[in-house]
């Protein structure tokens, strides 16, 4: 059942090496390309941290480094939710046409979508050293680790999200639905702490682990080993349902397509 | 040895439309217990065909009788939905002309992206650069981008990368599109060159004359049935 995965695996130089160029076509094409990337991330971080801090009636400063981090990790991970479902469906004809495994598509998903991840948070390793609470030694394992666990996942759902919206179509239109809910029930512009009693909303939601787990230890908050352990279970579920689809349908693909 | 048994091959494809091809359909089924109809095309009907080292075989038949689905199942691309089909050898095949092309990429770049898709490493494209390059004959304009490039210069690169690579099968569908007459008559040449010492040749094409002079073998196919079979 992995050999597919295995497959893939063993093309890492080829699908990084055109998720890298595909990233420098994108940044050939706007003419000062990383910067205006830049540019348009930190007018969004400011903009949006000025009007919550005065409606949460939160220091602006405190609010800065929280929507800073919370939505660029949410990048990732919604960039990993939309690339899966759409995914098989533009590379259909390259899926076609070579006989590449089906795995090296999701790994050249995957990648791109975190080297994109990566530039974005070049802006966030500045600010990481300005804000008051100075990081903790910690988050030099935390980050990583919240970093893979995202990774891991958003191969886990390819896997299985992928053959899904290639044969069902209304799918793909679904997801930005969901998404558009998980922003409002994810800590992206909040932290739990504010929402007191509600607090609880973080525990039962996968994408504020994901986002506590990432953040919390960077902005000196409490290090919540229980949601560790969810996100643990969580990735190990997501990659067997995935492992389980792909291998089931693998050879249908090319059918939907 | 490279070799390709295909033996009672179907491939149905099936037609997927609006109301059977969304989740929220398929789940209302489910619930008022109803089948979901899918529409079906036999595409290959119950086809056996046996290629050998050295056989240079061209596949006609009339547009939709199932040339490239068989040019796919042939490559290991496609599953048949029956049947089966024995591959032995490296396979490239150009069936899509424009596969892993870049238009805002160069000659150059998209020589290692098509490498990709051809399951070739970058260090090998490396090494067959210059001859890729000379053969294609487009001299400076291998270092423009892909999208100034005539449909004749882009089926020149194509057939450049791909019998660069000399694999062992070669599969081809509809010739080397609008590339011009004095291409067509060097990359017959190469393709004898390559071929001399045993591989494959599959070639779908609707020219007569392309697959008079590079096939040995004809087959015919007509609504997905194999209909005539010459040497």
């Amino acid at each position: 059942m992995l050999s597919d995965i295995r497959a893939g695996w063993a093309l890492r130089n080829s699908w990084w090496s055109l998720s890298r160029q595909t990233i420098k076509i994108s940044y050939r094409r706007t003419t000062l390309g990383p910067f205006w990337i830049c540019l348009q991330q930190i007018a969004f971080v400011v903009g949006i941290s000025l009007l919550y801090s005065q409606l949460f009636k939160v220091r602006s400063s405190d609010m800065v480094p929280l929507v800073a981090f919370g939505i660029t990790f949410w990048g990732l991970l919604t960039s990993y939710v939309t690339g899966a479902a759409s995914n098989f469906i533009l590379q259909s004809q390259s899926i076609k046409s070579s006989t590449l495994p089906i795995t090296f598509y999701i790994f050249s998903s995957v990648s791109q979508n975190f080297l994109i991840f990566l530039h974005s948070a070049v802006v966030l390793i500045p600010l990481a050293f300005v804000i008051d609470t100075t990081p903790r030694i910690v988050c030099l394992i935390t980050v990583p680790l919240a970093i893979t666990f995202a990774v891991l996942n958003g191969f886990s759902i390819a896997l299985w999200l992928g053959p899904l919206s290639a044969r069902y179509r209304d799918v793909s239109a679904a997801i930005p639905i969901i998404i558009q809910i998980a922003m409002f029930l994810s800590p992206i512009f909040w932290s739990p702490t504010l929402l007191g009693g509600r607090a609880w909303i973080v525990d039962y939601n996968p994408i504020a682990w994901m986002i506590e787990t990432f953040r919390s230890p960077i902005l000196g908050g409490d290090m919540r080993i229980d949601l560790w352990v969810r996100l643990a279970v969580l990735t190990c579920v997501n990659l067997a349902l995935g492992v389980i689809v792909l291998h089931r349908v693998r050879d249908k693909i090319t059918y939907w397509i | 040895m490279a070799h390709i048994n295909v033996k009672n091959v179907t491939v149905d494809l099936p037609i997927y439309g609006a109301h059977n091809m969304n989740l929220k359909g398929r789940v209302a089924n489910i619930l008022a217990r109803r089948e979901t109809e899918v529409e079906i095309i036999r595409a290959l009907n119950d086809i056996s065909l046996s290629i050998n080292d050295g056989d240079r075989v061209g596949i006609v038949g009339p547009n939709g009788s199932g040339k490239t689905t068989l040019l796919r199942v042939m490559a290991g691309i496609l599953k048949p939905t029956e049947g089966n089909v024995e591959i032995q050898g490296t396979v490239v095949s150009m069936i899509d002309q424009g596969l892993g092309l870049e238009a805002q990429c160069t000659g150059i770049e998209n020589i290692f992206r098509r490498g990709i898709f051809l399951n070739q490493s970058t260090q090998q494209m490396q090494d067959r650069l210059d001859d890729i390059v000379e053969f294609s004959g487009l001299g400076d304009r291998i270092r423009h981008p892909l999208y100034t490039y005539s449909s004749g210069m882009r089926a020149r690169l194509a057939f450049s990368i791909a019998t660069s690579v000399k694999p062992e099968i070669l599969i081809i569908d509809e010739g080397i599109g609008a590339a011009d007459e004095e291409f067509a008559e060097r990359a017959g040449g190469r393709l004898d060159s390559f071929l001399q010492n045993a591989g494959i040749l599959l070639l779908a094409s609707h020219s007569n004359q392309l697959i008079e002079s590079w096939c040995k073998k004809k087959v015919r196919l007509e609504s997905g049935q194999l209909m005539s079979r010459q040497n």
